[in-house]
């Protein structure tokens, strides 16, 4: 069985007519390849070692594996139908590396997939542990960061501007106070300060750094002062807890990717999104319980109702409206599991009094200005 | 016992053709456009399962099959990389940019003003490093290709060209332009030179004088026109006139400005390629700018059929999701992307199938007309003198290192 054919040793470029010889069976003989003219033998390859390392329609390029420089034997025309049935290896290398091919293809999706599903499952506890080691002096320049996105974000809809910002008028007194008893004897990162803005907006969050923002629609939503009270300590518990920063982490990580994916490889589209991913992000179930055992556990110890919270956070529910709009209840989901364990705080002692004194709750009450000024449409309505 | 009867196009030597006069060899394209298009459709369409892993696979199939149906002188090049090569120099690629981008990230945290400052030096940064990676990666790419068992070799120094690259480009924007025929010259003259064929080295020679014409009638024709159109700007009475100016001038300056890309790009190609030389062979290109122009406007014709398409299925897609979730949306402080955040999770899957599905006509459509047609062109109408002179080349040189690629891949600074 001999074929003609032409060859290149990989040594120079010279391109030999030559004829190719098998010795053997198809499937495990040996191949001599001869100069035509002068039957110098060039090459022997094993029938086993044969691949394809180009195929078309008039054309056949035959390697070996055996053979670490690139020579090639090369079939065209007629005599690639008469070659391909006597060189099988061809075909079957090529299955082999085919699967081999599949195999790697799978292997390193199977590998994607299993780092994409650990980073889904993992980065909010990993988030939490880095939050951790954030020192405070960051998590307060990062709070200032987001605090002037915040600002710019919701001055133009919704309105932002601080009610009263002399910490000896009586309002703030007052909170300040509140907030210093609720914080007694625990370790925070950052002193939560809290400031009143007015602003049609019935919510509240916490900054990272301990800044602390309730807005006047949130207090014309309040009928008691406990849960304008419930609301002060559940969102200091989101600041002794560091979620804020948690949260921030978090999105970033998926915000990266997500830019990375569309083009800004760089990262620094997340920057420029903090104030969003305050406003927006829903609190993970965990820094919800944390909140509220830490606002639960704050309203026994100073003795006022510790279901307050409850109270307010289902009034607000109740109105379709507001919670189409970002309110309170849309950060702070009121899922049944909320509700249960801020109703069973219920049960575990009576309010011995109230968090703030009427004289207190009033000026509170006033230091935005006239109620009328900035009322959420539903208590227009009313 | 002969093989096909030498004719024209298969110049190969042998001891009979001693006598013969040294004949003009054609280069050959033998490919179908149509088997190229499957392989890509099937290729994107492997992205879906494999998460984009699929790229690393269909880029290398997609060489090998440019290369294997390019013939100079009868013989096939012939494509050795590997896509494993490929994703571990993707990989390398990203263990260096990673914390890079993390210091940014962190950086632009503590500073507002970072963030913008931070994406002009990120972009100048990036613009040098892409004349780097692009070297390298045409480096991979030229050590990966064999000729007759014989490999090639890109010489020189990446780090030099990038930054003759990025000097050139500063020269060429001080002088608002005039100075790219040299800057395009010298660039072309620097790779050429350091292209190695075994032991044997090619010699070119561009010049600018050979796309200065077209360029300069180019450049004067837009100076003309932003002249003209200032002119009218300042010259105008109301805010309409001048607004209408400044649209008129566009509209004439868009299409001029890219037809003359086309010429200048399709010119320099055929013109520099043609002062190719490797010893006593020579190369010479017949590049026909207006078949290049044919196959732009295919192109467009096409690509804003896609976009047609796409946006008609965006607006059901829009109509559908709106409906659906008008209940939940209401006025957001973040508008449509804060509202996008709300959406149930099957108008984000749709969402991205378009966008994807958009990003992928846009691909197969680019590369089977533009891509394919532009290698198509050259091959077709480049011809080499002197081939039996290149039998005596010996080998020499081994593969590139891979990281060169990934660098490349990572900028996205990826040619064929």
């Amino acid at each position: 069985m001999r074929l003609d054919g032409t060859f290149v040793d990989g040594l120079t470029a010279k391109k030999r007519t030559v004829t190719a010889e098998l010795a053997g069976d198809p499937d495990n003989g040996v191949w001599t390849i001869a100069d035509a003219l002068t039957r110098a033998v060039l090459a022997q390859w094993p029938a086993t070692s044969l691949f394809a390392a180009a195929a078309g329609h008039n054309r056949l390029v035959i390697a070996s594996h055996a053979r670490a420089d690139p020579q090639r034997l090369t079939f065209s025309g007629p005599m690639v139908a008469k070659a391909r049935p006597l060189m099988p290896q061809i075909d079957i290398n090529r299955r082999r590396r085919r699967s081999k091919t599949l195999g790697v293809l799978t292997a390193s999706t199977l590998t994607l997939c299993f780092t994409l599903f650990a980073y889904v499952t993992w980065f909010p506890i990993a988030a939490r542990l880095i939050s951790e080691r954030v020192p405070p002096a960051w998590e307060s320049q990062l709070g200032a960061a987001t605090d002037r996105q915040v600002r710019d974000l919701l001055a133009g809809e919704y309105g932002f501007s601080v009610c009263n910002a002399d910490p000896s008028a009586p309002a703030n007194l007052a909170i300040a106070r509140f907030v210093g008893e609720v914080t007694m004897g625990v370790k925070t990162p950052s002193q939560p300060r809290v400031t009143l803005v007015r602003s049609t907006l019935p919510n509240a969050f916490a900054l990272p750094g301990g800044q602390i923002y309730v807005f006047s629609s949130l207090i014309n939503e309040a009928k008691t002062s406990d849960e304008f009270a419930g609301v002060v300590a559940h969102e200091v518990g989101h600041v002794v807890h560091r979620h804020s920063l948690q949260q921030i982490i978090a999105s970033s990580g998926t915000g990266i990717i997500v830019g990375f994916m569309l083009g800004d490889m760089t990262g620094m589209s997340v920057a420029a999104g903090l104030g969003a991913t305050v406003l927006d992000s829903r609190n993970s179930r965990t820094a919800e319980h944390e909140a509220d055992a830490f606002a639960g556990a704050a309203a026994r110890r100073i003795g006022f109702d510790p279901t307050a919270l409850a109270a307010i956070l289902d009034r607000i529910a109740k109105d379709d409206e507001l919670s189409a709009t970002l309110s309170l209840i849309s950060s702070h989901p009121l899922t049944s599991e909320r509700r249960a364990e801020l109703a069973a705080f219920k049960s575990q002692g009576k309010a011995t009094m109230q968090a703030f004194t009427p004289g207190e709750w009033q000026a509170i009450q006033r230091l935005c200005g006239p109620a009328d000024a900035h009322k959420s449409s539903n208590e227009a309505n009313e | 016992m002969t093989h096909d009867a030498p004719t024209l196009t298969d110049a190969t030597e042998g001891a009979r053709d001693h006598n013969r006069p040294p004949a003009a060899a054609k280069l050959r394209f033998d490919a179908n456009r149509n088997g190229f298009f499957r392989l890509l459709f099937v290729g994107l369409v492997a992205y879906v399962p494999t998460l984009g892993l699929n790229r690393f696979w269909l880029l290398t199939a997609k060489r090998r099959f440019y290369w294997e149906h390019t013939l100079i002188a009868g013989d096939p090049l012939e494509y050795t990389g590997t896509p494993k090569q490929l994703l571990i120099g993707f990989l390398m690629a990203v263990l260096i940019f990673a914390p890079l981008y993390l210091l940014l990230l962190i950086a632009s945290l503590n500073s507002a003003d970072f963030i913008i400052a931070g994406y002009g030096v990120i972009a100048v940064l990036f613009y040098f490093l892409m004349g780097y990676a692009g070297y390298r990666a045409q480096r991979f790419r030229l050590s990966r290709t064999l000729w007759r068992g014989i490999r090639f070799q890109l010489g020189g120094n990446p780090w030099a060209y990038a930054w003759r690259r990025f000097l050139w480009t500063l020269a060429t924007l001080a002088t608002a332009g005039l100075a790219y025929p040299f800057q395009t010259a010298s660039l072309w003259r620097y790779r050429l030179n350091n292209i190695w064929l075994g032991d044997r080295k090619f010699e070119a020679n561009p010049r600018w004088t050979q796309i200065a014409g077209p360029f300069y009638v180019g450049w004067a024709l837009m100076a003309g026109l932003v002249g003209y159109a200032v002119f009218r700007v300042e010259t105008a009475q109301t805010r309409a006139a001048e607004s209408g100016a400044i649209l008129l001038a566009s509209l004439v300056a868009l299409p001029l400005l890219y037809y003359f890309y086309i010429h200048v790009t399709g010119r320099s190609l055929g013109r520099f390629l043609s002062t190719l030389r490797l010893g006593a062979a020579q190369l010479g290109v017949n590049l026909k700018v207006r078949s290049l122009l044919v196959q732009h406007l295919a192109f467009w014709f096409l690509f804003l059929l896609a976009v047609c398409l796409f946006g008609i299925l965006g607006f059901a897609l829009y109509g559908w999701a709106s409906s659906s979730a008008s209940s939940q949306l209401g006025p957001h402080p973040m508008g449509e992307l804060g509202a996008l955040r709300q959406l149930g999770w099957g108008a984000l899957v749709g969402i991205a199938g378009l966008y994807f599905g958009f990003i992928a006509a846009w691909t197969l459509i680019a590369n089977t007309v533009l891509h394919f047609g532009l290698w198509r062109l050259v091959a077709e109408n480049a011809f080499v003198t002197g081939v039996e002179t290149l039998s005596t080349i010996r080998a020499a040189g081994s593969e590139s290192p891979i990281a060169g690629e990934g660098l490349a891949d990572a900028l996205n600074v990826g040619a064929y």
